[in-house]
């Protein structure tokens, strides 16, 4: 490694260079949810991407001029997969996980997806909806405790008729009530709060 | 085993109540700042690790020597 770059510089970047080349997308994962939930670390920057067969070189070709190593024939098989693919950084550990918008529920995130303003670069964060959906469908502990957050912060501006469609669409309406049964213990069910969390 | 579950379930309801008592705090915050607080925590975390390393292996360097 010449130089070291850290993980915002590498969000920088990508989003740089997918506005340069004009690839449709939205930042999910760890980031996303440090967006509208509670702060938490990650390695990775997670992707969801409208990327077609005829966009693959010059989108490698992008990515590699800027410090970036991706294979063409990984682009390739992971689109034709319907898997994900992985960016690596030269300059720091940190890397890009992509996945192309496959089906409705990615192509719903990007859809949906929010204009997000690291210092004068625009970057697009998958929404807060989305973001719950997703991470109930996921499942993991983790999953569940993100989606948590994510609810409780924005409590009051959620949009809970799109929230609760997307939830029956992803077949996990019932995880939704749960955790808002779970979490109006907190917050009262209009968020006024019921129970003070330690502090 | 009752006391183990009864444990368990504090220990659940604690991490919940701080998770809800963050995501509170945070209630004002637009996603850049919280954003730029995700890239300090973890440059934090990075050079801890940095910094720990070397104390690591001068105690093993200890310990096998």
């Amino acid at each position: 490694m010449h130089r070291k770059r850290t993980i915002e510089d590498v969000a920088k970047e990508t989003a740089r260079i997918l506005k340069e080349i004009n690839i449709e997308y939205a930042i999910v994962g760890g980031i996303a949810v440090s967006s509208w939930g509670n702060v938490r670390t990650t390695v990775d920057i997670d992707l969801v991407i409208s990327l077609g067969d005829e966009d693959v070189e010059r989108f490698v070709g992008a990515f590699k001029g800027r410090g970036f190593s991706v294979s063409e024939e990984d682009v390739r098989s992971a689109l034709k997969e319907k898997t994900h693919f992985t960016i690596f950084d030269e300059y720091s550990p940190y890397h890009i996980d992509a996945k192309g918008a496959y089906q409705d529920r990615e192509l719903d995130t990007l859809k949906t997806k929010r204009s997000v303003h690291l210092d004068d670069v625009q970057c697009f964060v998958a929404s807060p909806e989305d973001v719950i959906a997703n991470k109930l469908l996921f499942g993991s502990e983790q999953d569940i405790r993100d989606a948590e957050g994510v609810y409780v912060r924005q409590m009051g501006k959620l949009n809970m008729n799109a929230l609760r469609n997307l939830c029956r669409k992803l077949g996990v309406l019932g995880q939704l009530s749960r955790l808002q049964k779970r979490m109006s213990i907190y917050t009262g069910k209009n968020g006024q709060g019921k129970k003070q969390a330690r502090s | 085993m009752r006391d183990l579950r009864r444990f368990r379930l504090k220990i659940q309801s604690e991490r919940e109540s701080d998770l809800v008592r963050n995501a509170v705090r945070l209630r004002d915050k637009r996603p850049e700042e919280t954003l730029k607080m995700m890239f300090e925590l973890i440059e934090f975390a990075v050079k801890l690790n940095e910094e720990a390393q070397p104390v690591a292996s001068e105690k093993n360097h200890r310990r096998c020597g």
